[in-house]
């Protein structure tokens, strides 16, 4: 009488319910809900016949609610699972018991959470695009458009970034700065598109030339800085070269070849972000003044 | 829309198997499938997919360390995230780590499609 009893209360509650072996994940109890749901039957493997995997699933708890000697912890594991199987969502509580026969078995008793997962997840969906949506206008509002370089906002942000790094470490510091030779000339005879299809070029050679630390910015109309953090003078030289080389080697499409100029100045002592651009700038213009197409350092 | 060749990594033989039923009806080319991050850098590193679909929990590596890895490799990388964990901090961590969409299971054609649409219109935009 008590087991029909049982047995009826237990497939009319609207909660799944089932109970394993743990030696052999035996299935020895399940509830008309659960089997609704899940599937399963008794005597099959709980991992095989309800959740479709042929060993025991990564979720299983059986670990979490043993001791060391694989004795039942008086504690219930309450979590949320994901039916890859069915796309329900539900959540377990499940603790483990001794029977009188001594044999260990685990109960679980599951409630199906899947409307209350739908709006939950709706949220952290909505949440994720906005974070999403977020470094894009961050990435927007550090990019110039035309040439996808930085713009003057990152440059500046990096400057003040690395001359404080330098204050307190005293590491070596570089910058470049480009000048593109007769570049109104480029404007004036083949008209402003031809002009974007250079500046275009250029930021990608300087981007392809320097290394992952540096950073390459647009500073304003046809001028570009690279700030080279951990670079001496001597070596910054070396990539200014390049840069120059790259540069006069390349054709341009109607424009045909272009040359730049390249001032570079390393961190002095005391130097502010305006001191360092002061002096590239001098050297920039050194290098327009002794016949442009080269590099001045000061 | 362009085809585009796509690397799934999740350790569910399931969820593979319904994404790529997907993808394939939305007019896309599964390339390679990885059940865990580790081969998912291998195989994207190899095979050079235009779109990766992730999932976070996974053996070996997971997906946010795998996302981490395949950003480093190219920075342009399409990568979405389709997951069953939705906490705030592993939403975080993922979009910190670069990826470029976020869904949470279960997935439907439209939902994909739509951050498939997303993503596109992000890349053109330079990302």
């Amino acid at each position: 009488m008590e087991n029909k009893l049982n047995n009826e209360l237990f497939d009319q509650v609207p909660f799944g319910i089932y109970v394993v072996n743990i030696k052999n994940y035996e299935i020895i109890f399940i509830n008309k809900q659960f089997i609704e749901w899940n599937g399963g039957s008794i005597g099959n493997t709980c991992y095989k016949s309800i959740y479709n995997y042929d060993k025991p699933c990564s979720f299983c708890k059986i670990k979490q609610l043993s001791d060391i000697n694989d004795s039942p912890l008086d504690i219930v594991c309450s979590f949320e699972n994901f039916n890859e199987s069915n796309d329900m969502w539900f959540q377990f509580q499940e603790k483990l018991l001794t029977l009188d026969d001594n044999e260990i078995v685990k109960y679980s008793i599951v409630v199906n959470i899947s409307h209350l997962k739908e709006t939950q997840n709706r949220l952290a969906e909505a949440h994720a695009k906005m974070a999403i949506l977020n470094r894009e206008l961050r990435r927007l509002s550090i990019t110039d458009q035309l040439t996808q370089v930085f713009n003057r906002v990152k440059l500046d942000e990096t400057f003040d970034f690395e001359i404080q790094k330098n204050l307190r470490y005293n590491r070596p510091l570089s910058i470049l700065m480009i000048d593109i030779d007769f570049f109104k000339k480029v404007n004036d005879e083949h008209g402003h598109q031809t002009g974007d299809v250079v500046l275009r070029t250029i930021a990608a050679i300087l981007k392809k030339c320097s290394r992952n630390t540096d950073t390459i910015g647009r500073w304003g109309g046809e001028e570009f800085i690279i700030i080279c953090p951990e670079t001496d003078m001597n070596g910054c030289v070396q990539l200014s070269e390049n840069i120059r080389n790259t540069i006069k080697a390349t054709p341009f499409e109607k424009a045909g070849h272009k040359t730049v100029s390249i001032g570079v100045t390393e961190f002095k002592k005391n130097d502010t972000a305006a001191s360092m651009i002061a002096r590239a700038d001098e050297a920039l213009y050194n290098a327009k003044n002794n016949g442009r197409d080269r590099v001045e350092k000061k | 829309m362009k085809q585009l060749k796509i690397l799934i990594a999740d350790d569910s033989i399931i969820t593979t198997k319904k994404l790529t039923l997907i993808f394939q009806e939305l007019g896309h080319n599964v390339i390679c499938t990885a059940k865990n991050g580790k081969e998912a850098v291998e195989m994207f590193r190899q095979n050079k997919p235009d779109f990766v679909s992730m999932d976070i929990t996974m053996p070996e590596l997971d997906g946010i360390v795998a996302t981490k890895e395949i950003i480093s490799i190219n920075d342009d990388a399409m990568i979405l995230i389709i997951t069953s964990h939705g906490q705030e901090q592993m939403v975080i961590e993922a979009i910190e780590a670069g990826a470029m969409g976020y869904v949470l299971k279960p997935f439907s054609k439209e939902k994909i499609e739509e951050q498939i649409n997303i993503i596109l219109g992000h890349a053109e935009n330079g990302k």
